[in-house]
């Protein structure tokens, strides 16, 4: 068994809310990613660390860097494998980043943009049956409309066909109700409220049925925090103009992750007109790439 | 295992195992290519996705995982063909030994340990994400490894700072980014089985490099050594650090006696500098440099790769003959599209058409901006078959340009889907009254894996007209459209 010392890292920063210790000590990798390296600590806490290029996650550490860099910490970090284990120390002092979603101006051409975006492509991407995140995006706008027609039931049932299902370590539909979750923060209108508290009534029956590392994802989720990047995404509702630069950075996350929060947080932000949405049309992605 | 009329079908259970998306979209891509393989899933076990197993009837009887579980479920022609490729996805995706099990013995994790369970080894190869890579190389080149790094998105500082410790340390940093390589006769990446000869080359060009061996090999002649340096060592940041140690290497190895550069148009000093290099290397040297104008100096320079390998092989008393394609008939649309796999062919096809003044779309499809999420088209030739058999329904386009990379590391039968495709299209074009004419060359060797001479004939019983280089099918490109319109 290898152990590795990771100390000196700061400044590292920390989420608000969430009780990450300033030291944590025989913290196991549990899953190296692109983007991520995933720690579990002795209490079973999950410690998802990233870096600057790629912002922090709820209850993570994010260790800072030159942009594009992911600095040698997280390198250092990499470097190990899963089931291996690491310290982690010299968080002291990190400064904290407010991970809840802020609420401001939702553009309803820039909603209907991000969700077209990424419902387009899903029409051609991922893989068939169960390795096709399709069904999990576009049951964002099923969710939706649920939770904005008051229909409790309807909401459990498509909570119970979204969580734990699809590709990924985070199923896509998980990333998608994240995604749903953050867009209707973003709104401060009452009807998003009241959708965004039917969602979140019935969501912690349903956190048993999918992973761990989603679980820690849609908890934060309740509590109103996504990480960093899905902030950006939650800007571009604000302005189309942002959305095609949101897209082409989601497209970068895992193989299906960004682009099945995308979807998530257009419909969210969208709201019921997201249930109306038309689906996507093959012929719209051969338009696009042709 | 569970056996029916409708063939075999079995899971495997890895406990707790976590693995990045991609992998898993990868694994399944590549599992559905095997041989009997009609069907296969790499998924989290979650109640939701056990419940998709069910309903899309891939979930074996008494398959029970947890949700933190990685489940592989494959469909086949029969359990040996199942439990086949459930044994080679489980082998892709097990790195270490599972904390329930203890059925695998753990293989290497670091560097370290690597060196550890073999003293001997004197290279590392290092696919890691790239913004992991950089650490990794380090530690490889501090333990006295040269490297080949297939890694991309490694910052340009970081490459700069890891070659000028490889230069110190007399070591080949090859990459980051690169594909190919062939070291002592040993391919690694994406090399082919070419004949070993007398012919040395550096390649900051993947599909470049490749296209150039296989011509040696067709010619009758081979290579020594075919060291890859990556496609940004000629750029004026890194300055050509690799090149200089890897020609300085070739310099002074008794098994080559002609030195091929191959690279895209490098920066002027750096080109200046490099030509200047070759000059006085004690060899006759060949820089293929794409699109550059021939010239005969004291280096003579060939903007094609086609222009390079034939002199080169001729200065080694094997000339190289490339045979013409009488074309057929010109189509009525003069549009011409190149759907590429391999960046460089796709590069050169545009420096042979450009050079004609026919304008075309020419597309290399292992861009980065086309393999997000999947993998490489060489690897996966789906998502580019898809986009030739779409190419059918595009009236403005009357003639296709495809490349088919054979060899080590490419997709087991690359040959099939792109003759469907090319079928499709073909066929879609006449059912619109127009002619579509598809041209391809094959990069490959008659000692690759997948068979040239079966390759050639799976494209020729579509319809496709196979040329013997990449050059020669741009060449009747030219032919067939010289003062013709652009596709849009």
């Amino acid at each position: 068994m290898t152990n590795r010392c990771i100390s000196g890292v700061g400044p590292a920063r920390l989420a608000t809310d969430a009780p990450v210790p300033d030291v944590l000590v025989t913290a196991r990798v549990v899953h190296v990613g692109r983007t991520s390296v995933v720690l579990r600590t002795a209490d079973g806490t999950l410690v998802p660390v990233t870096s600057a290029a790629h912002g922090l996650v709820p209850g993570g550490v994010c260790l800072a860097a030159a942009a594009g860099d992911p600095g040698p910490a997280l390198r250092a970090v990499a470097g190990a494998a899963p089931n291996r284990d690491l310290w982690l120390t010299s968080l002291q002092g990190a400064p904290r980043v407010d991970l809840v979603v802020p609420k401001g101006a939702v553009d309803a051409g820039a909603a209907r943009a991000l969700l077209t975006g990424a419902l387009v492509a899903a029409s051609s991407g991922g893989g068939r049956g169960v390795m096709d995140p399709g069904p999990a995006r576009r049951g964002a706008r099923t969710l939706v409309g649920a939770a904005a027609g008051d229909d409790p039931r309807g909401v459990r049932a498509v909570l119970h066909r979204l969580v734990g299902v699809g590709p990924g370590s985070t199923p896509s539909g998980d990333d998608a109700v994240v995604g749903v979750l953050a867009g209707l923060d973003r709104r401060d209108d009452a009807a998003a409220a009241r959708a965004g508290a039917a969602i979140r009534r019935a969501l912690p029956a349903v956190l048993h049925r999918t992973t761990s590392l989603s679980r820690h994802a849609l908890a934060a989720a309740l509590r109103g925090q996504v990480a960093e990047r899905v902030q950006l995404l939650v800007a571009a509702t604000a302005d189309a103009a942002l959305v095609p630069g949101a897209l082409a950075s989601a497209r970068t996350w895992g193989a299906s992750s960004g682009l099945d929060l995308a979807a998530g947080v257009g419909a969210g932000a969208l709201g019921d007109a997201a249930a109306a949405h038309p689906p996507a049309r093959p012929a719209d992605e051969h338009r696009r790439t042709a | 295992m569970t056996t029916t009329s409708a063939g075999a079908l079995a899971a495997r259970v890895l406990p707790r195992l976590y693995r990045d998306s991609v992998t898993l979209m990868a694994l399944a891509s590549s599992l559905e290519r095997r041989a009997g393989v009609t069907r296969a899933g790499a998924v989290m076990g979650t109640p939701g996705n056990l419940t998709v197993l069910e309903r899309s009837g891939m979930r074996p009887v008494g398959l029970a995982p947890a949700p933190d579980d990685l489940v592989l479920v494959v469909r086949g022609l029969d359990e040996d063909v199942v439990a086949a490729a459930l044994d080679a996805g489980e082998a892709g995706l097990v790195a270490v030994e599972p904390e329930r099990g203890g059925r695998r013995r753990p293989v290497p994790q670091t560097v370290g340990e690597g060196r550890a369970a073999d003293p001997g080894a004197t290279l590392a190869v290092v696919s890691t994400p790239g913004t992991y890579a950089p650490v990794v190389v380090e530690q490889a080149l501090r333990a006295g490894l040269h490297v080949l790094c297939f890694s991309d998105n490694v910052t340009t500082a970081d490459e700069v700072r890891l070659k000028a410790l490889a230069v110190r340390r007399r070591l080949l940093l090859m990459g980051p980014d690169c594909g190919t390589a062939i070291l002592d006769g040993v391919p690694l990446g994406f090399a082919n089985a070419v004949r070993r000869g007398p012919v040395g080359i550096v390649a900051a060009s993947g599909t470049g490099a490749q296209e150039v061996s296989c011509l040696l090999h067709r010619a009758g002649t081979g290579v020594s050594q075919l060291v890859g340096v990556g496609g940004r060592d000629l750029s004026a940041e890194v300055g050509g650090t690799m090149t200089d140690l890897a020609l300085d290497l070739l310099s002074t190895d008794d098994t080559t006696a002609v030195v091929v550069v191959v690279s895209k148009p490098p920066a002027a000093q750096v080109a200046q500098r490099l030509l200047a290099r070759l000059a006085g290397l004690g060899k006759p040297a060949v820089a293929c440099l794409l699109g550059q104008d021939d010239t005969d100096g004291a280096v003579p320079v060939r903007g094609t790769l086609e222009g390079g390998a034939r002199l080169a092989a001729t200065l080694v008393g094997a000339p190289l003959h490339v045979g013409a394609v009488v074309p057929p008939p010109a189509p009525a649309a003069r549009g011409v599209l190149g759907l590429y796999t391999g960046g460089t062919l796709a590069a050169e096809t545009r420096v042979v058409l450009a050079r004609a003044g026919v304008d075309a779309q020419v597309l290399d499809l292992g861009a980065d901006e086309y393999t997000v999420g999947r993998p490489h088209p060489m690897i996966d030739p789906s998502a580019r078959a898809e986009r030739v058999a779409a190419a059918g329904g595009r009236a403005d386009v009357g003639v296709l340009l495809v490349d088919l990379v054979l060899g080590f590391g490419a997709a087991a039968d690359p040959a099939t889907p792109l003759a469907r495709a090319a079928g499709t299209a073909v066929a879609a074009a006449r059912a619109d009254g127009r002619d579509l004419v598809v041209l391809a060359s094959v990069c490959g060797t008659d000692g690759d894996p997948q068979g040239l001479d079966a390759a050639r004939r799976t494209l020729e019983g579509a319809g496709v007209l196979v040329h013997p280089s990449n050059a020669a099918a741009a060449r009747t490109a030219v032919a067939l459209v010289a003062g013709g319109g652009v596709p849009a």
